[in-house]
């Protein structure tokens, strides 16, 4: 059924607003142009905008004037989309606040696989290589998604869809030469016979290091070798096969702070490792009668990280799913679908820094269902949906959403939705074990007498810690008044529960060979040790608001404009959590500003680019910035493209975030000026 | 304070500001034009032509031609489409359309698609006729012919067809 080829049909549904504030004709499949009116804006496509969630789409247009060699680059400008570069190669990227490398609340899809690491329940965006020119859309949903996605789905989902294997014929090749960066990229497509598509492709990058301050770059070796493949098939009339999978080798190296193991005093010290990541995935669809389409889904995901840090942890995950949907008319369409999740891991790690069990599995079950219900005489919609889990970890989940859409007049759509998301602990929470990391200034109190010994931290997981919750109210506005002009509004107010959080255990002191209490033992030891352990004592309220504009001016310049507000507030139960909960709530900017330019210049010339203002992050304390991006293209013949890109061009270098959860120090985002070449049949 | 509250302004503001543009819903030309573009995707192309970009040519159709041409380079089917606005030898396009005025002169060519907007299309040689019935976009298939060209059309888009003449 053509109106439902992804993984989700929902998932289309919801996201295909995003279309609307552009939509064009050309979108629309055979059957759609059938039935639009030609004397005014579409009905389905009016329909196509009337989706009661905060949706953005990143078009394969976007992506290619954007001149993006990585997600992360191609993720920047989205409203309400926090997408911080922490080094040339390394990215921490959340929806509503809470940004940081181990963001946990947010769902990333590639070709409807999730790209999950469960040991802090989130994504590594430098182990996510792809072919960006291969990318057909990326579609992010801010928001709760948990009704249909699951756990994890909880401030938003970002859902990477390539092209199908049709639509990638022949050869292609880039190049993009930088003095930070040499990417290059291989496709290669055709067909079997009528009904059997392939491509099969390669991308070697290096990217280097940013050094941070005080430090020189260490060289350039971090380096990915990337392969995979895409198998299309039409088996009948009724049915397709999707096949394909994805292998990625690299060799890293990052810059890693730590206590001096002699002198307890925090330092910087470079360190290598490297990562192999791999995965399988098999879709099955049939179109069956009566409006109701069958899909059949597996995937695996195998990886195995040495991340440069004292632990690596290697883990598989085999997912399969079934999904029915049925459009019972055009008012009504109902789906539902079972999900069951086996996940495997083993990590290795130091007396320091390790997972404790050291190795585990995990089984998770999940049925949803969700409905959409149409009132034409009152221009209503009205979508409901649940979802249930059984998951190892965090046990039982509840999942509703409730969203109703309402269309007063032509141009003008208002949304409102309620829902409750949960995020299940990773493995982090439940099993790490963290001795001897530096404790902040800010804890300095902890230590019950004045400080002349050094304080060091200790953190502990704890097994049999709740889900964390969130209860979210939207609400949201869509204005196109023509072609030319798009408004799209969206606000929440987001309330979290038995949010999970390090709370504080004890003081203890230590001689160094051992820990040890006892009233007078300041006088006797060498340290003290603060030490504290996951725990569900957190509360965290948040609300904002987005904008998103569109305005094309004249045929060959189109200019997008978003603005974010967050107000972002965590808080503990003691010192410790309150304090790592400062720490959550400050590093989410207040305000956040994008603008957007796609100028052509005839068919062979173009002039993009992007300007971005962030404001300043509170704790740990990091100023804001305005940067931008320039991109200048020639084509000299059709197939061919040039393209000079010049990235960060703001201050000579600035800082985006201080993560102030990872043992990685803090880094600069320096200037970089590209060349691109792409040669596409 | 409240966030949605603080942005009313500026959003007004923006409205406000808003110059009224001469509205242009996507007109029919851009309908016809991507429907046309959409139904190259259903045809079954001869083998030989499989691997090459589509050639689409247009003959006084320049309207729907300014709108195809923004399409230009798009994959159909696998093929890269080439729009050609003045083509010198049609019968080197994979897709000729004629604009209302204009019927093909010659017999049907092998592997070439034919499509245009004459009310007397079919009857004048042509393979795919659009028109306009009640504002809604149809289109009739004179299949029979398209099979002769060593072309086909698939099923799902028979299906949406008005008339399909065998």
């Amino acid at each position: 059924m053509p109106a439902c080829r992804q993984l989700l049909c929902v998932a289309l549904l919801l996201t295909a607003t995003a279309h609307a504030r552009e939509i064009d004709p050309f979108d629309l499949s055979l059957e759609e142009l059938l039935h639009v009116e030609i004397v005014s804006a579409s009905r389905h496509a009016q329909d196509r905008f009337s989706v009661p969630s905060a949706v953005h789409v990143i078009s394969a247009r976007d992506i290619e004037r954007s001149g993006a060699t990585s997600l992360g680059e191609a993720l920047r400008g989205v409203p309400g989309l926090l997408v911080s570069r922490t080094n040339n190669n390394e990215w921490a990227i959340s929806a509503r606040g809470f940004n940081g490398a181990f963001s946990n609340k947010q769902l990333v899809l590639i070709d409807g696989r999730t790209v999950y690491d469960p040991s802090f329940a989130g994504v590594t965006w430098d182990n996510q290589e792809l072919l960006l020119a291969d990318v057909e859309r990326i579609e992010v949903i801010r928001g709760p998604g948990a009704a249909l996605w699951g756990a994890n789905a909880v401030n938003g989902v970002i859902n990477v869809i390539t092209r199908p294997a049709q639509d990638t014929a022949g050869m292609a090749v880039s190049v993009s030469g930088a003095h930070h960066h040499r990417i290059a990229e291989l496709r290669y497509g055709d067909s079997v016979g009528d009904r059997h598509h392939y491509r099969v492709f390669g991308k070697f990058a290096q990217r280097d290091l940013f050094a941070p301050e005080g430090f020189r770059s260490t060289g350039r070796d971090n380096r990915s070798h990337y392969g995979g493949f895409r198998w299309d098939s039409e088996l009948t009339e009724r049915q397709s096969l999707l096949l394909s999978g994805s292998l990625l080798q690299r060799d890293l190296e990052r810059y890693l702070s730590g206590l001096d193991p002699l002198t307890l005093t925090p330092e910087v010290v470079p360190a290598q490792g490297d990562a192999h990541v791999g995965n399988l995935l098999a879709r099955w669809r049939y179109a069956g009668d009566g409006g109701r389409d069958h899909e059949l889904q597996f995937f695996s995901n195998h990886s195995d990280t040495d991340a440069a840090t004292p632990l690596s942890v290697d883990f598989d995950t085999y997912r399969l799913s079934y999904q029915q949907s049925h459009r019972a008319s055009a008012q009504q369409l109902l789906v539902w679908g079972l999900e069951y999740q086996h996940l495997r891991y083993r990590s290795e790690g130091t007396a320091q820094l390790n997972f404790e069990p050291r190795r585990g599995r995990e089984d998770d079950f999940a049925i949803y269902a969700h409905s959409e219900h149409r009132i034409d005489a009152l221009n209503l919609t009205l979508n409901a949906g649940l979802r249930l889990e059984d998951n190892t970890r965090g046990g039982r989940a509840v999942q509703p959403k409730i969203a109703l859409g309402w269309a007063p007049a032509e141009p003008v759509y208002l949304w409102l939705s309620a829902a409750r998301a949960t995020r299940k602990p990773s493995i982090s929470d439940n099993s790490i074990v963290a001795l001897g990391f530096p404790v902040p200034d800010g804890l300095a109190e902890l230590s019950p007498i004045p400080l002349q010994i050094p304080l060091i931290g200790e953190l502990r997981g704890q097994q049999g810690i709740d889900n964390e919750v969130l209860d979210a109210l939207e609400f949201g506005v869509r204005w196109q008044p023509n072609a030319r002009w798009g408004v799209d509004l969206a606000s929440f107010y987001n309330v979290y529960d038995d949010f999970i959080l390090p709370q504080f255990e004890d003081v203890r002191c230590s001689d160094g060979a051992s820990v040890f209490i006892e009233p007078n033992c300041f006088l006797a030891s060498s340290y003290l040790v603060a030490s504290s352990k996951s725990g569900n004592d957190g509360q965290a309220r948040s609300h904002g608001a987005e904008l998103a504009l569109r305005w094309v001016p004249a045929e060959a310049l189109e200019l997008q404009a978003s603005y974010a507000y967050l107000d972002l507030d965590v808080s503990g139960s003691d010192q410790i959590s309150d304090f790592n909960g400062a720490l959550l709530s400050g590093s989410s900017p207040r305000h956040s500003a994008a603008l957007t330019w796609r100028y052509s210049i005839g068919n062979r010339w173009q002039f993009d680019g992007q300007v971005r203002r962030v404001s300043r992050l509170s704790n740990p304390a990091v100023a804001g910035y305005t940067t931008f991006d320039l991109r200048l293209s020639w084509a000299p013949v059709s197939r061919l493209r040039l393209a000079l890109l010049a990235q960060e061009l703001g201050d000579a270098r600035h800082l985006e975030l201080d993560d102030a959860f990872d043992n990685v120090p803090a880094t600069e985002v320096q200037r970089s000026i590209a060349l691109q070449v792409r040669y596409e049949p | 304070m409240n966030p949605s509250r603080a942005l009313l302004p500026f959003v007004l503001a923006l409205l406000i500001a808003a110059p009224a543009w001469p509205a242009p819903p996507p007109g029919a030309d851009r309908l016809q034009a991507a429907m046309i573009y959409n139904l190259a995707k259903f045809v079954r192309w001869p083998r030989s032509h499989r691997n090459r970009e589509l050639r689409l040519c247009l003959v006084n159709a320049s309207p729907v031609a300014e709108q195809l041409r923004s399409v230009s380079g798009r994959p159909v089917a696998g093929r890269r489409l080439n729009v050609d606005a003045a083509a010198a030898r049609l019968s080197r396009c994979d897709v000729q359309v004629y604009g209302v005025d204009a019927v093909p002169l010659a017999a049907a060519e092998r592997g070439i698609l034919t499509i245009g907007t004459n009310p007397d299309f079919l009857n004048a040689g042509g393979m795919i006729a659009l028109a306009v019935v009640d504002k809604k976009l149809v289109f009739d298939v004179h299949l029979t012919r398209l099979r002769e060209a060593g072309l086909d059309l698939s099923a799902e888009a028979l299906a949406l067809a008005r008339s399909v003449h065998r």
